[in-house]
């Protein structure tokens, strides 16, 4: 035999082909989707957001009109490059983490650790924003909880908050809200850690228990009935009225990024949300401690109190690592200024909630 | 969906496993997947200058996602291992011609070893191959026919120690 044809027929099994491995299939044919096909339209800057404090400005001024239902482009971290149009849908991101979901191992522990960072913005009567940037962790076992948590630090939001700040002379507290009074704090805080024995800790539209996660449907048809028996036709936190599909999007992504359910019921609720016409994807974006995600959206309506006419529109974002199948993040982004986002660019990142790590342990504080 | 997604998506289908077979004999498998995942990324972004024949175009770009993301050494390293794997998994078959033929591609340049690759395990015609290495046909054709006597001096030098490689692999 020659030796190229010694050759050919050496070549070693597993490069010869096959079928690919159907998820691996999936997972590489949404991320090619995920790329843009053409040339990015220029002219038009990108939105910056899952930003460090430290650009919050650039949240400020890089203001873009954000279309409400649309899928607005967004290109995080570069703030430079033009905008990246998506062509990968809500639902083809969700079903992907879906059954990522399902293939994650069920783990065990005697209490559920969540680990995450937050940072809010608040206009303040004084004239300028300020940050709140705080840390939190918990650990709920079936009867007990223990949480810790600080503030590392209540300033001004942007550079040019802080030149209105030293304006206004530097004050070491100020007011927002209409009369609630908070200090200026430039450095963290030790951490508060709080005990107590309680059942009632998760949040789905209303107070759960452990046990009552545990017994969720992992039937996505199902899971959106059993939710929707505490819906109501009006917000979680007021009775300013709310749409279902912004209302199920708000009570699952709390399910989905920090709650202790099966994978079964994590998938399900991935389904589900999939299933939801009005969710869109914003395609990959990056969080605030710098890990990519895909991005996916709804529009919500902010307003202090029922009746309000000085109404705002968010966009509430949930970045999640599909291929992982969790969340790692929601956001929430000023489109129409108004409601507690009154006097906010659009384009403003109004608040991040970054999970930075969830899962069972057997220790607690 | 739209046509240029299914088009795109046949493409794939067609194509998935041959650069990733590719990648593999130039790499080893841990890099592989991500590797392809890239280069698909790539070729969906440039869809438009993709020629009716994708495979030759597809394994350029994945040689360039190689060269562009995945350090030399670590394709050096990536590779010794893939063939150790290559040779042990064949000794159960027990059959000293395959792992001699093997051993001797061990021993090849990557350079050679790219174009018995191309040739003899990608089935590429030398038009096909020089397009993905990016020479003209004449060149490609000078460079095959060193890359076989190569071959076939290691595999006459293995074949003269071929108790020693028995030995050597058990």
């Amino acid at each position: 035999m020659n030796p190229m044809e010694e050759l050919r027929a050496a070549r070693p099994a597993h490069l010869t082909g096959g079928p690919v491995d159907p998820r691996t299939r999936q997972a590489e044919l949404v991320h090619a989707f995920a790329q843009p096909t053409q040339v990015p339209r220029r002219g038009r800057k990108a939105l910056t957001w899952g930003l460090g404090l430290a650009s919050a400005a650039a949240a400020a001024v890089t203001a873009v009109a954000l279309a409400v239902g649309s899928a607005p482009v967004v290109s995080p971290g570069a703030p430079d490059v033009a905008a990246e149009p998506v062509t990968l849908s809500a639902r083809e991101v969700l079903l992907v983490a879906a059954t990522s979901a399902e293939r994650r191992p069920a783990e065990a522990g005697d209490y559920w650790h969540v680990s995450s960072r937050s940072r809010g913005l608040h206009p303040v009567n004084e004239g300028f924003v300020i940050s709140i940037e705080q840390e939190s962790e918990s650990w709920v076992g079936a009867e007990e909880q223990w949480g810790s948590s600080r503030t590392l630090a209540v300033k001004p939001a942007t550079d040019a908050d802080r030149a209105a700040w030293e304006k206004a002379g530097s004050p070491r507290e100020l007011t927002f809200a209409g009369r609630k009074r908070i200090p200026i704090k430039e450095s963290a805080e030790q951490p508060h850690i709080r005990h107590a024995r309680a059942q009632e800790i998760f949040w789905l539209g209303r107070n759960v228990t452990m046990s009552d996660l545990r017994s969720l449907p992992a039937d996505p048809a199902a899971l959106k009935a059993d939710l929707l028996r505490f819906y109501e036709g009006k917000d979680t936190e007021s009775d300013a009225p709310m749409a279902e599909d912004a209302w199920l999007f708000r009570v699952t992504e709390g399910l989905i990024t920090d709650m202790p359910v099966s994978p079964e019921v994590l998938a399900a609720a991935f389904r589900m949300l999939a299933d939801l016409p009005s969710v869109t994807s914003l395609g990959r974006v990056t969080d605030a401690a710098g890990r990519p995600g895909t991005a996916i959206a709804i529009a919500d309506i902010s307003q202090r109190k029922p009746g309000d006419t000085a109404k705002g529109v968010l966009q509430v974002r949930l970045i999640i690592d599909e291929k992982a199948g969790r969340a790692l993040a929601r956001e929430s982004v000023v489109v129409k200024p108004g409601g507690l986002q009154a006097g906010l660019e659009p384009g403003t990142v109004w608040s991040t909630h970054t999970i930075l790590e969830t899962g069972w342990t057997d220790e607690h504080p | 969906m739209t046509s240029d997604r299914e088009r795109f998506t046949t493409i794939y289908d067609e194509c998935r496993q041959r650069v990733w077979a590719y990648v593999v004999s130039r790499a080893g498998r841990q890099v592989a997947d991500e590797v392809v995942s890239e280069t698909f990324a790539i070729a969906w972004r440039k869809f438009d200058q993709m020629p009716r024949n994708a495979l030759p175009w597809l394994l350029g770009v994945a040689r360039n996602v190689l060269r562009d993301t995945i350090r030399a050494e670590a394709r050096r390293e990536g590779i010794q291992r893939e063939m150790r794997a290559w040779i042990t998994a064949d000794v159960a078959d027990h059959v000293a011609e395959r792992l001699g033929v093997l051993k001797a591609m061990a021993r090849l340049s990557q350079d050679e070893r790219e174009i018995l690759v191309l040739v003899a395990w990608q089935g590429l015609s030398p038009k096909d191959a020089a397009k993905v290495l990016g020479c003209s046909v004449p060149a490609f054709r000078v460079r095959l026919h060193r890359a076989r006597k190569r071959l076939r001096a290691e595999l006459e030098s293995l074949m003269l120690s071929q108790p020693r490689l028995v030995e050597e692999l058990s």
